[in-house]
């Protein structure tokens, strides 16, 4: 009997039925793809990474080597399982060019290397140890996914030609957040370029555990070995940098299936008190017959509980294709990998769980039917009369009190409005931070038109006094500043002395945004990047002494700021540290605001060529290209998804309304309304209702759901994010298609109004 | 003439059988004349009083209100024709959720740009006539079913309409209320109002200038009660006989 009731209920209640399982499916198959890619992602880093035996520790060192010292170093150190010294070729980019076309405006770092003798291996696609033959080069795969070069290009490296014949998984510097990109190539033709560029040593080591990083990190330092270059780069650096991308994917998939599962909630209330008020009376005849409360409840939930392990089902398996698209991001950079059964599992286990609160929900709101009684309606619709409404016109006092007589209903309406409007803004304003400007903030500079970067090996001091000089008398030029970044030994806790890239240069020229504290500004103070103050367990407030020259300097944690270059781990001083090898230059420049950033790039860029210029957007792009890309996409897809739940979720409610109004509708028009006034009624309704959406929706994004994603992108290395949103998009444009798609879905919802038989339905009521 | 139905058509379909409920109905209602309709169930007379509503339309056949044919009006102008010109009181009151009495009252005058202050008057001073002026502002849970049913009536008389109907208006009602009612129609019909009444009481149809029979979809007969009450109800109840 279950079944034939199960099978006509649904046959009659078709777009209830599709509406419920629309939304579980979809939220069951988000989540699920979000759980199997997660997995997939640790497993494919930790895969690439074992593979390519990344190293444990990298310090980057430029100038000589004291091998014998590095040696007794090593043997004095049973911790260390390995270690090696790579030779790695800094190319100005100027001199490179894929098929003719220049690289010189690429911030990246581009060296070359020769394959690893005894660890850090550079991997082609498949995963294979590359072996280049003469005259090959393995470009990083960055430079195909960005579009730049194909297998069989010609890559020239000022007279040198080297054909492209594939592409190097670099474990280190996969990721588009890496500065530095390495290229392979043959021992043969590494010696025939040598003289091109400048050498730099990666000095490598392999631990038998990783636990004593840090502890080799401290005696390194202690032993005073070879560290002209950025700090001490560990493993647990690389997995976060490798997962930045694709991390990204994975939290906006979890939001958007979290968000999706409480649409659902809110649809199977808003379905099931719908259903609960058509079926009352019959169930309670039921009750009235002798059928225990248990079994009506079943009966009632039976095509529920059905619909919803169906759909469960249904969306584990949907979330196999759904993944395939984001697993090619994965798949490119880390290679193939062997699904797990971990990820069968976590996949499993959140299908089971969504379908395990949505049961949960449905008993809870079922509960009502122990209470049935023959004459009284199931979902209290009150008569609502107020006095105070009495004077406005009666259209309008007609539409307010029925927000108040079916303020539950219309509570669960606005409520998937304000969730749609959560899903579609949170992605939109990670994608309008981290395309703006600002969000170079968040990458330890602050906000300029121009950058330009210099780098040791590239340094030409009278030049650079040149340029300064230039600068200071360029009328397009509305201020600049030279920030030097230097090595600077500092002092442990326990006495040790370890090293701390500091950027030193006027801080308020060029002021980023902190997390907590504010910028040094006096010569008693420095501030430290997040990670920074994590490895040193420093807190605003907090003392660090720096040892510069003979000198020891005791400086105050002014503020903790964001940074994601150099390895993360860096700080800031506003006085100039003279002492010390300068490792990198920066000139970050702002232009009046009549000139143009183009022309001044062309100009310096011929008279310059030892420096690097790049403007905020290139350098933007070219870091975060692929995750601007790519949220970019889950933006467009929460956009479709929003308006189609919008149009979806106003239409089902509208028509529900409607076939519940038919009476009264009759009366209205019996006594003269048109049909016109009757759907302004229904449209007034769905625009007030989703006014009222909108402006909870922008309020819980402003207050909560900025600090939720904050706090999820702290996870990877981002912190105090402020967002950025477009105006013009977030409060005009996106509430205008939300209001068509509503409006459409109302005029589909009251669909047979205009010739409804009033005669008929005056009978109903 | 102020209606005219001429060769009225009216059919049902359901997914198993089409059912004909008016074949070829010919009609008229005077200025200022009551007509009762009688008939059995099923006959088509509360169809037929729709369709001369113009709360439902005919298959076929035509309509005419003071000479305008109006049988397949634009659907704004049908609305209009319903406000400004028709009143409706139901068997059963139909009073629209979550407005006062009073609100209801006023419900057809909203689209009018009168003067609200004399609208209000005006309902109040219906509602006196028809004794209920205690109960407007009210909820309509909060009232009687007969005198719900009265302020039906004074909701159908707000814009002064040139033609009253009314199915069955005292059938839901105790006698008391039903025979005050039946007065108050009366007074209306004096006052020159005319009225189109589907009624199967022949008491109630007794009040009514002619009374129309209808049998399977045909007007089968009509007679004039006359001003002999006695004779009136005895012609009645024989024709209702032989139908």
């Amino acid at each position: 009997m279950y079944w034939t009731l199960l099978k006509n209920d649904i046959k009659y209640n078709r777009l209830q039925s599709f509406n419920i399982a629309f939304f579980i499916i979809l939220s069951v198959a988000f989540l699920a793809v979000a759980g199997q890619l997660t997995i997939r992602l640790n497993d494919s880093i930790h895969s690439l990474l074992e593979k390519a035996e990344t190293p444990h520790l990298l310090q980057m060192h430029t100038g000589e080597i004291n091998m014998e010292r590095m040696k007794l170093f090593v043997e004095s150190h049973p911790e260390i399982e390995e270690y090696q010294i790579l030779e790695f070729l800094n190319i100005d980019q100027s001199l490179l060019a894929f098929n003719g076309v220049s690289l010189k405006d690429f911030v990246y770092d581009n060296g070359f290397s020769v394959q690893s003798p005894k660890f850090d291996y550079l991997l082609d696609l498949k995963g294979n140890k590359i072996n280049p033959k003469i005259g090959e080069v393995y470009v990083p795969i960055f430079y195909q996914s960005a579009g730049l070069v194909k297998e069989g290009d010609i890559l020239s490296i000022r007279d040198h030609r080297l054909k492209v014949t594939g592409f190097v998984r670099d474990s280190q510097m996969n990721s588009s957040i890496s500065i530095s990109k390495r290229f392979i190539i043959n021992e043969e033709d590494y010696s025939s370029i040598k003289a091109l560029g400048n050498p730099e040593y990666l000095i490598e080591f392999r631990l038998h555990d990783l636990k004593d990083s840090s502890k080799i990190e401290a005696a390194y330092a202690e032993s005073g070995l070879e560290s002209n270059g950025p700090p001490f780069l560990s493993y647990r650096l690389f997995k976060i940098v490798n997962a930045f991308s694709d991390g990204i994917t994975i939290i906006a998939l979890l939001l958007i299936g979290m968000l999706i599962i409480g649409i659902s909630l809110l649809c199977i209330r808003f379905t099931l008190l719908a259903k609960l008020e058509e079926d009352y009376r019959e169930l309670a005849v039921l009750k009235a017959i002798g059928i225990s409360p248990a079994e009506i409840r079943l009966l009632f939930l039976a095509k529920y509980l059905f619909i919803a392990g169906i759909s469960s089902i249904a969306g584990f398996f949907l979330s196999f294709l759904l993944k395939r698209p984001f697993l090619a991001n994965m798949k490119m950079f880390f290679g193939e990998t062997q699904e797990s059964g971990l990820s069968y599992a976590a996949a499993f286990i959140l299908s089971a769980l969504i379908f395990l609160v949505i049961y949960l929900y449905m008993n809870k709101l079922s509960k009502r039917l122990k209470y049935l009684k023959l004459n009284e309606n199931a979902v209290e619709e009150k008569e609502i009369f107020l006095h105070s409404l009495s004077n406005l016109p009666k259209m309008l006092q007609l539409v307010i009190s029925d927000f108040f007589a079916r303020k539950k209903m219309y509570f669960t309406l606005v409520s998937v409005f304000v969730l749609s409007v959560f899903i579609l803004t949170i992605p939109m304003s990670i994608y309008s931070t981290i395309s703006d400007k600002n969000f170079v903030n968040y990458l330890g500079v602050g906000v300029y038109d121009i950058r330009i970067d210099i780098s040791e090996t590239a340094k030409n001091e009278e030049a650079l006094q040149a340029l300064l000089k230039d600068l200071e008398k360029d009328p397009a030029v509305d201020k600049f500043e030279l920030y030097t970044g230097k090595l600077v030994d500092y002092r442990t806790e326990e006495g040790t002395r370890q090293k701390l890239w500091i950027d030193s240069g006027k801080q308020s020229s060029f002021p980023i945004r902190y997390i907590s504290g504010k910028a040094p500004l006096s010569d008693y103070e420095i501030a430290l990047s997040k990670l920074a103050s994590d490895e040193l367990s420093k807190k605003e407030g907090d003392s660090i002494t720096l040892l510069i020259g003979n000198e020891e300097r005791v400086l105050r944690v002014s503020g903790i700021f964001s940074d994601l270059t150099n390895g993360g781990k860096t700080a800031k001083t506003n006085f100039r540290i003279d002492e010390g090898d300068t490792v990198w230059t920066v000139i970050p420049i702002r232009l009046h605001e009549s000139s143009s950033v183009r022309d001044f790039m062309e100009d310096y860029t011929q008279r310059y060529s030892f420096a690097r210029f790049a403007d905020t957007e290139t350098y933007l792009k070219q870091i975060f290209g692929n995750t601007i890309v790519m949220v970019e996409n889950i933006t467009k897809v929460a956009l479709a998804a929003c308006l189609f739940l919008v149009f979806l979720i106003v239409s089902l409610f509208v028509r529900m309304m409607y076939l519940k109004d038919r009476g009264q509708n009759a009366i209205l028009k019996s006594i003269g309304f048109s049909n016109r006034s009757l759907y302004l009624q229904y449209m007034a309704k769905t625009v007030f209702s989703l006014s009222a959406g909108i402006l909870a929706g922008n309020l819980l994004v402003l207050s909560v759901g900025d600090r939720l994603t904050g706090k999820i992108l702290s996870l990877i290395g981002v912190s105090g994010v402020h967002f950025v949103r477009n105006p013009i998009f977030t409060y005009f444009l996106v509430p205008f298609a939300m209001l068509l798609s509503a409006v459409f879905a109302t005029i589909i919802g009251v669909k047979g109004l205009s010739r409804m038989n009033i005669a008929e339905f005056l009978k109903e009521e | 003439m102020i209606l005219k139905g001429i060769n009225l058509e009216k059919s049902y379909d359901n997914a198993v059988l089409k059912t004909k409920v008016l074949k070829g109905v010919d009609i008229e209602l005077k200025e200022g004349e009551f007509v009762s309709i009688m008939g059995k169930s099923g006959s088509g007379k509360s169809t037929l009083l729709n369709i001369l509503s113009s709360l439902d339309a005919p298959d076929n056949g035509e309509l005419y209100f003071e000479g305008r044919k109006i049988t397949h009006l634009e659907e704004e102008e049908a609305a209009k024709l319903r406000r400004e010109s028709f009143g409706f009181v139901f068997q059963l009151p139909k009073m629209v959720r979550n407005l006062s009495i009073m609100d209801n009252i006023l419900l057809p005058s909203v689209s009018y740009r009168k003067n609200k202050k004399e609208l209000i008057a005006k309902a109040q001073e219906l509602m006196k006539k028809i004794g209920i002026e205690q109960i407007a502002d009210n909820r309509i849970s909060q009232a009687s079913g007969g005198q719900l049913q009265r302020a039906g009536i004074c909701r159908a008389l707000i814009n002064d309409p040139k033609i009253l109907f009314a199915d069955e208006p005292t059938g839901a009602l105790d006698s008391k209320t039903g025979q005050e009612v039946l007065e108050l129609f009366s007074t209306l019909h004096a006052e020159g109002k005319s009225i189109l009444m589907v009624t199967h009481d022949i008491q109630v149809a007794s009040r009514a200038d002619r009374v129309i029979f209808m049998k399977d979809g045909f007007l089968v007969g009509e007679i004039k009660p006359g001003a002999d009450r006695k004779e009136g109800l005895k012609k009645i109840q024989e024709a209702v006989n032989s139908l």
